[in-house]
């Protein structure tokens, strides 16, 4: 697989870390996605992660364990939009009850929750 | 084979009969057995129980024979023998009650409480004339015997070199003294019964070994690259008629995979060990021949110093995935099957030639046959097409029905679907052995491919299984369900299946079956723990969220998941929000 599966991007917006992930995250590079997040939400001290997950198309366990984690340290986030091609998967496979879970980015950082 | 059986057994029944002699100190009972009829008229009583224990060939026959023979030599009412099996128990394999009279009393242990298990420790027979004793001692044990009636018992152990092996119960309607003469009798009895049960017992363990030797050497196939294939060895249901089948899977050049099934004469040890001769021989040929018939030639040559080998029937095929065909070769095997994808099927018949070990004057000659994606072949030996008293046609015809009706269904349901169908009215005479192999394919109607077990081949698996949902027409969101939950198992397989196999492989199968989707997921690995968390966990909790059915089958080496998926699957959403 020479093409990268994912994007990466960080922004750090009224004190919240927002990651958006495009592309597709498996065992191959769920680990480097969780490093940086963790290291940014870490060096810029923000208070909320918000991790946009619309333009994802594919996500596993090992995604999931991952935000279980990044929970631990920090709040999460999820912004996945309706018609998001993994919305579908996110709610049934329930990870919308590990993070509060808005359509989008704006509303999520919006939120007081 | 029967053939051979029969030579078998008078090469046995010598060797038993020349056993009795020596134990009776005569010349009357000879090599060979005199002739018996049912009444046992004209010839004297010991001797015929002798005569008839030399027919007897397994601990069952002994039984059977005891039971038959002493009822009517002593005018026993009940007579019941019972054997050694594992680990100190015994069952009663010879019982003149009926079966359902018995039933929970045929087994018990030699450390129990069973009067039966008193008289195996001490080795000393016991003598019951008056059997309202015994009941009163032994009520348990006494009210077995209810429906007969009985006023006598005697139980006499049958000793054998080591221990004691047996033990031959026997009950009489009128009251018995049980003296010093009839006792000696009855223990004279017991010494030929032991002769012919000690030989029994080494026999049937001969056989076992047979079996998992057999068993052993033809364990699960590892996945080879390329093609999908999976294969069975059943060994016969009687331990009698264990040995000689095999399947062997040779990965050859790139893209060329060879596939055999052979058939060694013979039963028992010899006939496991020439088959794992010509077996490994027959992949070594295989390396360094150009075509079936050169290697099964080459083997031929092997055979030639194993007198045993002689008559063995092998059918080798090596498919070609570059050029979608495959080549093959018979040496008086049954022909393989090939279905192509569009369902048609055909016998293989084009390369038949004689068995190993008839001529080496001619050299055999390969057919070749077309082999497109998705194509199947099947390889078996004839225990699976053969019945006593049907026609071998009538065998291959519903081998092709029974292949057919599940042609297009991932390969270990076909190997299983088969051997059920058509073994239902076997009488499990004989070893099967089935060899089931398809090209890979991605079609609307089926998927098969091979992927390395890696991190990194995630993803192609990912980009396949999307693009033949795609083709199925199953709906973007929900093929996204199923290939998160396809996904989990194939991370599964990469993290924990394999620790130091070779072929570290998976086996992606997707198949159209009704109103479903299938898809499955198949390994070979040891796995490094075999809890559920092997397979489990978060991901399994995750599939069957992700999938209305998830199915994990466990095979002695590997596994397999099984998902199903509604093709159209609105109406899960109708599901969801009647939950919701």
């Amino acid at each position: 697989m020479s093409l990268p599966l994912h994007e990466l991007e960080l922004d750090v917006r009224d004190g919240a870390l927002v990651a958006t992930v495009v592309g597709e995250i498996d065992l191959t590079n769920v680990a480097a996605i969780e490093g940086r997040i963790m290291e940014a939400a870490r060096r810029e001290g923000v208070r909320v992660v918000v991790l946009d997950i619309s333009r994802v198309e594919y996500l596993d366990s090992a995604a999931f364990a991952a935000v279980q984690r990044i929970t631990a340290v920090v709040p999460v986030r999820l912004a996945v939009a309706r018609t998001a091609t993994v919305y579908r998967a996110v709610i049934v496979a329930g990870l919308d009850r590990m993070a509060p879970t808005f359509d989008t980015v704006a509303a999520a950082l919006r939120s007081d929750g | 084979m029967s053939r051979w059986r029969s030579a078998a057994l008078a090469v046995a029944s010598g060797a038993i009969g020349a056993a009795i002699t020596a134990a009776l100190g005569r010349a009357a009972v000879g090599r060979r057995a005199p002739p018996v009829d049912d009444a046992g008229n004209g010839v004297p009583e010991e001797i015929t129980v002798a005569a008839a224990l030399l027919h007897a060939r397994t601990p069952r026959d002994v039984g059977d024979t005891v039971v038959r023979q002493t009822a009517r030599l002593f005018g026993a009412s009940v007579v019941r023998f019972a054997v050694r099996g594992e680990r100190d128990s015994f069952e009663y394999v010879g019982d003149s009650l009926p079966e359902h009279v018995h039933g929970d009393h045929a087994v018990f242990s030699l450390h129990g409480e069973d009067p039966a298990a008193h008289v195996l420790q001490s080795q000393v027979a016991s003598y019951w004339p008056r059997f309202d004793e015994f009941a009163r001692r032994h009520g348990r044990a006494a009210r077995v015997l209810a429906p007969v009636p009985v006023a006598s018992l005697a139980m006499i152990p049958i000793v054998g070199e080591r221990h004691a092996i047996g033990v031959w119960v026997i009950g009489f309607a009128d009251p018995q003294t049980f003296g010093r003469r009839q006792r000696a009798h009855f223990e004279h009895v017991a010494a030929e019964i032991s002769v012919a049960l000690e030989r029994a017992l080494l026999f049937e363990f001969e056989q076992s070994v047979a079996a998992a030797l057999q068993t052993s050497l033809l364990g699960p196939p590892a996945l080879v690259e390329g093609a999908g294939h999976t294969a069975r060895y059943l060994p016969a249901e009687s331990a009698l008629s264990v040995g000689g089948d095999w399947h062997d899977t040779i990965p050859l050049a790139e893209r060329r995979i060879g596939v055999a099934v052979g058939d060694a004469v013979g039963r028992g040890l010899e006939a496991a060990t020439v088959m794992g001769q010509l077996r490994s021989a027959l992949g070594a040929c295989a390396l360094r021949s150009d075509t079936p018939a050169a290697a099964i030639d080459c083997l031929d040559e092997f055979a030639a110093n194993i007198p045993a080998a002689t008559s063995t029937t092998v059918a080798y095929a090596v498919v070609d995935l570059e050029h979608d065909w495959v080549d093959y070769c018979c040496a008086g095997h049954p022909p393989p099957l090939c279905v192509m994808p569009d369902g048609s099927s055909q016998l293989l018949e084009a390369s038949r030639f004689w068995p190993l070990g008839c001529r080496t004057d001619v050299r055999r000659e390969s057919a070749r046959h077309p082999f497109p994606p998705g194509a199947l072949l099947v390889l078996y030996s004839d225990g699976l097409v053969e019945r006593r008293r049907r026609s071998l046609d009538e065998g291959f015809d519903r081998l092709v029905h029974a292949v057919g009706d599940r042609a297009r269904l991932p390969i270990d349901f076909i190997a299983d679907g088969v051997l059920r169908e058509l073994l239902a009215d076997s009488d499990g005479v004989d070893d099967v052995v089935l060899l089931v192999l398809r090209s890979p394919v991605s079609s609307p109607t089926m998927l098969l491919r091979k992927l390395h077990a890696t991190p990194g081949e995630l993803a192609t698996m990912r980009a396949e299984l999307h693009q033949w949902l795609d083709m199925v027409g199953l709906p973007k969101e929900h093929a996204l369900q199923l290939v998160m939950a396809v996904g989990e198992a194939c991370m599964n397989v990469v993290q924990h299946a394999y620790t130091n196999e070779l072929h570290q492989l998976v086996r992606l199968e997707g198949a159209v079956v009704g109103d479903e989707v299938l898809v499955s997921v198949t390994d070979t690995g040891t796995w490094k723990e075999h809890s559920t968390r092997s397979v489990g966990g978060r991901g399994m909790d995750l599939m069957r969220k992700l999938v209305p059915s998830v199915q994990v089958n466990r095979h002695p080496v590997g596994t397999t998941v099984v998902f199903r998926y509604p093709r159209e699957p609105e109406h899960l959403d109708e599901l969801a929000a009647a939950r919701a």
